[in-house]
């Protein structure tokens, strides 16, 4: 696998949210608390050990690579075939109504096949998942919604929305693995993921830049404890599953069709 | 389906809605047969869009984009790749100009007052009659009062064709862009006099991304955003460039600076005189550069010779080790350093001319002018000049005595007519009355400070009228409102840039206009009919965009085969052994003669502004990043990104008052008035001396759904406001306040002590 | 026609209100609200000057106070963004054009409430039920509840406190009669 991850430069952001914004207009994600794949937080001016620091959080999916929201999805499986664009080959797989993509790392939802029921965005310690209720349906009050790494723009050979439009260019999206690529010239430089004791699920957005910024940065946004899973909305949506059985068969064909770079489905 | 059975109407009903029945029944006029399918596109996000190049408008920097269409709808904004200044990129209001098109709360057809100025009771009217009405008030006052009792109040490019309607009544008052006078006038008016030409007005050519050194005192890039700025700024921080920022607050780029200078706000004059006079002292300037290209070096050196570091370490509450390490950083990068005169320059009324003066001069003494990383030269492009968008000229007597001539700021008429002489005019009918006020694309209220005086001025007029886009505060005091078309709907001029990588670009139309919006083109040409004004021959935009372009050798379509932009390349460095700059002599003008012929200092002085009176803290306010000025603050997407801004309160003072971070507040100033309910932020990042809030918040317009009383606007809170000798521009860092809690009067603790060098304001009430 | 014309004259009733027409309209919105059994005194929807009828209509649908107090726009409701020319719009357009219509350029988006009713009409006459089964349930009663409050929530004039009520009935008439 060569995992997809981003960078994220302090030294260069100046905290404009044009990412934030720009992933908004991309993706048409409605304006309501919460309901974001891309934000930006405004740190201090607060004192560090290493002087004061005003910097900024810029976040979004980190496309983990043991992601607990993965773990949650109460879907039944569906088998899925997966396949590498660079090398044509194919890969089975099964998959509930959220995976992590075998040739790429991205972490992705099938909107068709997602009950809507939040349990993922339950346990993802970084919040980077929201129900989306504009785009509800018949069995469902809304989907799952969070940052695809912008693969239908990456498979178009553009780059994702908030990198392109980054006035700083402190964005830089990238394979991880490599070595030739500015992704992993930052990781050499020693850019950081936001892990703790007990949460340590290997996000691959990584975070470069002063020691005082970055030690704000991680005293004031990395989780300290995973979430606790909401057994009861879990449960709730297992026994909604039979009528989103029936779908599972479309969806499989569907994900099929689309597993070019990412196999992200269709948004409508 | 039994359609007669349908409805259990009576017959006494169905007469009844027949009497009233229009040509509009049977939807005849609002519905035909399809001539084609609606095409929804099939792909996702907004890939597979068409793509139309424009000119942005969400701020005034007027970035180079790409409108993204679908279905006739506007889906994104990007940056246009042809662009060397943005390229793809466009800053977080630039993304959000969608929002403005589609926004419900825009002035959608033109709008009569019908109930008291500020109350907000309006009919819709048509185009004829709103004209009809303007032409007919317009005359009446230029008959009763004279032409100067017009006056036009405009700011961005919408604005400039109904300049030339006022022009050919013959007023004096119509460029009085208050931006100026707000803004950028006193360092525009500095660089010219000292460099010989504008660094620093519309455009600023400052070469930040080559500069080994820079300097920014109280300017805040990154949160201030002009994308090429940003993106010089932060080129220069990633080739190495050590940064020297001084601010009262920590600022995002204090954040990356080498060497931060917490300032004890007006006093940075002192501070850039002491290092002026150490440069000079220990032979840190550029010699042969001053030599050959300077004049009035001695006199400026017997002006400067006793502002010592340790009389400066002083005044300025910072420690000389700081100070001096800073003027050493800076002097060693010279030639290629960048002393920046930031954006906005109206602080404290007197010595803001003096203030940029010294920047200047400091530019000079490194030798840092035309060579890379300091200030450079435009490059400009060459266009045609098209007659016909423009009224003919008209011969027009002068006013007598004239409010632009007769100024009482001496320098004020390179510019036009003060906009604080034509409040006052206003106000109190002197020299003579102004009666009409057209304003365009400015929310005159919270753009001026001491917005009651403003108020009241509107209350004296016979007649007022603004064209927006959104229902501001002064649209609500205005007689007649005219929708303005967002920028993406419209033509406007040709866009030559003309800095260090220059381009030639047009802003046009990426959708059509919403509702019933007319293009200020069609609405100048108009009104000018009205008024007989001959002129604005032009059938439309393109034929006089078409007419400019002849110049360049292009035409529309020729410029949008290419992307919708051309560059063309740059001249911005010079040889300094044959530099000659715009001044009379062509040198560089370390001492200003003009000044001193008006009895004005023709080196800066210190002098300074008074200290806050015990209790009071002063106010500070600076751009949040989202925002532009206090116009977007309800576009949907920025008003999420921010809805509102908070205080910025020293953390020491907070502990003192028991203030706790978010904690809900009231300001008063030092007359007494009083802000909406403001959130704290607690922070080491702010002086004890001084409190900050970001600009363009608190809106008092409740038309405004998103923003209305969203934050503290600090415009309410400036009622002291000191005029500039120079080109009378109004103080904004001149007010005090201190805090209200729960119903409580909270007295601000001095936790600094201030020197007895520096008076303090004497407070009005207790 | 006679028998669709409610749809067409509550249109009306949701444009800008002119000069003259005035009285007339209001007698016929309270007649129809009597066969609705909604008792209104005509006479106070009628005793309102033109000038308060044309601010109050500013007020509530093109510029008032406090934002405009109930944009009659289905995009401003269908989905969370609140504003023009998203999903709402998308939806009522292809409805059109699948009645095979498609609407005439003019100052008004085309998903406005005049528009909307006028469509509904339109498709009472023509008799398309499936479409106009379609329209109401799968759009328009996905919005008109949420303007209906946000318009009752601006205190209105009596008028189109009354408008808004008709109206309401009106589709419930259509339920009845036409798929029950």
């Amino acid at each position: 696998m060569n995992q997809y991850a981003m960078i994220i430069d302090l030294d260069r952001c100046v905290g404009c949210h044009a990412c934030a914004v720009a992933c908004r207009a991309e993706w048409q994600i409605p304006v309501k608390e919460g309901f974001r794949r891309n934000w930006v937080r405004r740190l201090g001016p607060a004192k560090t050990s290493k002087g004061l620091s005003y910097t900024f959080y810029p976040g979004l999916c980190n496309h983990c690579d043991h992601p607990a929201c993965v773990e949650a999805c109460p879907a039944d499986p569906v088998q899925v075939t997966f396949k590498d664009v660079k090398t044509g080959k194919t890969v089975d797989m099964e998959v509930a109504a959220t995976w992590k993509d075998p040739f790429n790392g991205t972490v992705q939802i099938d909107k068709n096949r997602c009950l809507g029921c939040g349990a993922c965005a339950d346990a993802c310690p970084y919040g980077a998942r929201y129900v989306n209720p504009d785009l509800a349906d018949d069995d469902s009050e809304g989907k799952a919604d969070k940052c695809t790494f912008c693969m239908p723009r990456v498979a178009k050979g553009l780059q994702p929305a908030c990198v392109q439009t980054c006035i700083a260019d402190a964005r830089i999206f990238g394979l991880r693995d490599d070595p030739k690529s500015e992704v992993a010239k930052y990781l050499k430089k020693g850019a950081k993921r936001l892990e703790s004791k007990n949460v340590k699920i290997g996000p691959n957005v990584y975070y470069f830049g002063s020691k005082k910024d970055l030690e704000l940065l991680d005293k004031l946004e990395t989780p300290q404890e995973m979430p606790e899973a909401n057994a009861r909305r879990i449960m709730l949506a297992k026994m909604l599953k039979p009528t989103i059985n029936k779908v599972a068969g479309l969806g499989v064909a569907g994900i099929a069709a689309t597993t070019l770079l990412g196999s992200e489905d269709k948004e409508e | 389906m039994n359609r007669r059975h349908f409805l259990k109407m009576s017959a006494a009903t169905a007469a009844a809605m027949a009497v009233t029945a229009t040509g509009d029944v049977g939807g005849g006029n609002l519905f035909r047969p399809a001539t084609a399918g609606a095409a929804i596109g099939p792909e996702t996000g907004s890939m597979g869009a068409r793509e139309i190049t424009s000119v942005c408008e969400m701020c005034f920097w007027r970035c180079p984009i790409v409108g993204k269409v679908k279905d006739g709808k506007i889906v994104k904004i990007e940056g246009n790749p042809k662009s060397p200044v943005n390229g793809t990129r466009v800053c977080a209001r630039g993304n959000s100009g969608v929002q403005l098109v589609y926004d419900p709360d825009r002035v959608k057809t033109p709008l009569k007052r019908v109930g008291a100025r500020g109350e907000g009771k309006w009919a819709k009217i048509s185009w004829d009659e709103a004209l009809d009405e303007i032409a007919h008030n317009m005359q009446q006052v230029k008959k009763k009062y004279g032409p100067h009792a017009l006056a036009y109040f405009d700011h961005g490019a919408s604005a400039e064709f109904m300049r030339g309607i006022f022009k050919a009544m013959g007023t004096e008052n119509f460029t009085s862009e208050p931006a100026f006078y707000q803004c950028v006038g006193p360092a525009a008016l500095a660089y010219l006099n000292t460099v010989g030409y504008v660094t620093t007005g519309t455009r600023q050519y400052n070469d930040m991304g080559h500069a080994k050194a820079m300097l920014l005192v109280a300017s805040h890039i990154g949160e201030n955003v002009h994308v090429s700025h940003v993106r010089e700024f932060i080129q220069g921080m990633s080739n190495g460039a050590k940064l020297i920022v001084v601010d009262p607050r920590f600022s995002a780029p204090a954040n990356k600076a080498h060497i931060y200078l917490p300032i004890r706000p007006g006093t940075d004059t002192a501070l850039m005189l002491a290092w002026i006079n150490y440069v000079i002292q220990n032979n840190l300037y550029d010699k042969s550069f001053v030599a050959r290209n300077c004049e009035g070096f001695d006199q400026l050196k017997a002006e400067v010779k006793d502002y010592s570091m340790e009389w400066a370490a002083k005044i300025c509450d910072l420690r000389i080790e700081d100070m001096k390490a800073a003027i050493l950083e800076l002097a060693k990068a010279a030639p290629h350093v960048n002393i920046h005169p930031g954006r906005h320059a109206t602080w404290y009324g007197k010595g803001d001319v003096g203030r940029h003066q010294s920047y200047a001069i400091l530019t000079a003494l490194f030798g840092a002018v035309g060579v890379p990383g300091g200030i450079y030269f435009p490059t400009p492009v060459k266009l045609g000049k098209a007659e016909c968008p423009e009224p003919e000229e008209v011969e027009t007597a002068e006013a007598d005595p004239s409010m632009k001539e007769d100024s009482p700021y001496p320098f004020s008429n390179i510019f036009g007519t003060t906009t604080r002489s034509i409040i006052n005019a206003a106000l109190t009918g002197k020299p003579y009355p102004v009666k009409l006020l057209g304003v365009n694309g400015v929310n005159i209220i919270q753009t001026l400070p001491n917005p009651y005086d403003t108020m009241k001025a509107i209350k004296n007029l016979d007649f007022i009228f603004c064209e927006e886009m959104m229902a501001g505060e002064t649209a609500l005091w205005s007689d007649i409102i005219l929708p303005d078309s967002v920028y993406l709907e419209r033509y406007d001029g040709l866009y030559a840039y003309d800095g260090l990588t220059p381009y030639l670009t047009v802003r046009q139309p990426v959708v059509k206009p919403m509702f019933d919006v007319k293009s200020p083109y069609w609405i100048a040409q108009n009104l000018a009919k009205k008024l007989g004004i001959k002129g604005y021959t032009c059938k439309d935009e393109e034929e006089f965009l078409n007419e400019e372009l002849k110049g360049a050798g292009l035409t529309l379509d020729k410029l949008n085969s290419q992307g919708g932009l051309v560059t063309y390349p740059g001249n911005p460095y010079r040889d300094s052994k044959q530099l000659k700059v715009g001044t009379e002599s062509g040198k560089i003008q370390l001492a200003v003669e003009e000044f001193d012929d008006e009895d004005l200092d023709a080196i800066p002085k210190f002098e300074p502004t008074p200290a806050p009176p015990k209790g009071y803290a002063r106010l500070l306010y600076g751009r949040a990043p989202m925002h532009t000025f206090s116009r977007t603050m309800n576009n949907l997407w920025l008003h999420n990104e921010m809805p509102e801004n908070k205080l910025w309160l020293n953390d020491k003072i907070a502990a003192k008052l028991g203030i706790k971070n978010d904690e809900e507040i009231i300001l008063e100033n030092q007359d007494g008035k009083r802000s909406n309910p403001i959130k704290v932020l607690v922070t080491p990042g702010i002086r004890p001396d001084a409190v900050f809030m970001y600009h363009g918040f608190g809106s008092k317009s409740k038309h405004l759904s998103r923003a209305y009383g969203k934050g503290a606007a600090d415009g309410f809170l400036m009622t002291n406001v000191v005029h500039d000798p120079f080109i009378g521009a109004d103080s904004k860092r001149t007010n005090f306040v201190r805090i209200i809690k729960g119903g409580k009067t909270l007295n601000i603790p001095e936790l600094v002590a201030v020197p007895d060098e520096i008076p303090r304001y004497e407070s009005k009430i207790a | 026609m006679i028998t669709t014309h409610p749809f067409h004259f509550l249109a009306n009733c949701f444009s800008y209100p002119e000069e003259g027409l005035l009285v007339g309209t209001a007698e016929a919105l309270s007649l129809l609200a009597a066969d609705m059994d909604l008792q209104v005194d005509g006479s106070t929807l009628a005793d309102v000057p033109l000038v308060d009828q044309q601010a109050e209509y500013v007020r509530l649908f093109i510029n008032g106070p406090g934002g405009v107090a109930a944009p009659p726009y289905a995009s401003v409701y269908i989905n969370s963004a609140g504003i023009l020319h998203q999903q709402g719009y998308d939806q009522a357009l292809a409805m059109y054009y699948r009645a095979g219509l498609e609407p005439v350029e003019g100052s008004e988006s085309p998903d406005h409430i005049c528009h909307e009713l006028t469509f509904i009409g339109l498709l009472l006459e023509l008799g398309e039920r499936e479409l106009l089964d379609d329209f109401i349930q799968d759009h328009f009663s996905r919005w008109y509840p949420a303007f209906y409050e946000r318009l009752i929530h601006a205190n209105p004039l009596e008028f189109y406190k009354i408008l808004a009520q008709v109206t309401e009935l009106c589709l419930q008439q259509i339920d009845m009669e036409v798929f029950a």
